[in-house]
């Protein structure tokens, strides 16, 4: 596939944006590629409600009592 | 040949977590977030308690694209300029970029989780 652009000038008032966040980008001008990739995950595991066993080697580990 | 931007005002009011505001040109980019992003419920606990190895969500391989697409293209810039007026943000924030100016190749990951430990109700 082979295609042409014709640039004209291109001419933007306001751009408003809250936020941009985890690994986003706002570019104004001109770019190849992009490849953006995202996981988000909040499987079970994600909301636990009573006693908790820390994970991992946290040398913490004692120190937390719920 | 690249077009140049043009911003007559810009306004961004925190940019924090290794975000970056870039004002002119540049080739590449690969902005990486991880997060864990805990909220317990009357209980102090730090990084370590949280490790990224304990969750396959962090260790699990990104899909990659197999080929890139031969393509051909003719770019013609009549006019080689982009033109902002105003731009007016809050936050740049986990490992973003906001850039005004031409960036030939974005790599961009974010991963993020979520946990939320609520104590039982006695």
């Amino acid at each position: 596939m082979n295609f042409t652009v014709h640039n004209q000038g291109l001419n933007v008032g306001n751009i408003q944006v809250t936020g941009v966040a985890s690994s986003s980008v706002l570019l104004i001008g001109d770019n190849e590629t992009i490849k953006l990739s995202s996981m988000y995950d909040t499987p079970p595991e994600s909301y636990i409600v009573g006693s908790v066993v820390p994970f991992g080697g946290g040398q913490s580990g004692g120190r937390i009592k719920l | 040949m690249i077009r140049n931007s043009n911003v007559t005002n810009i306004y961004i009011n925190a940019c924090s977590y290794s975000s970056i505001i870039q004002l002119g040109d540049a080739v590449r980019a690969d902005p990486y977030l991880r997060a864990i992003a805990v909220q317990r419920e009357g209980a102090f606990f730090d990084a370590e308690d949280f490790p990224y190895e304990e969750y396959s969500i962090f260790t699990r391989p990104f899909t990659e694209m197999e080929s890139i697409v031969p393509l051909s293209q003719a770019h013609i810039h009549h006019e080689p300029k982009i033109n902002v007026h105003a731009i007016d943000m809050e936050g740049v924030s986990g490992s973003s970029i906001v850039q005004v100016g031409s960036l030939k190749d974005i790599d961009a990951k974010s991963r993020i989780k979520h946990i939320r430990i609520l104590a039982r109700e006695t």
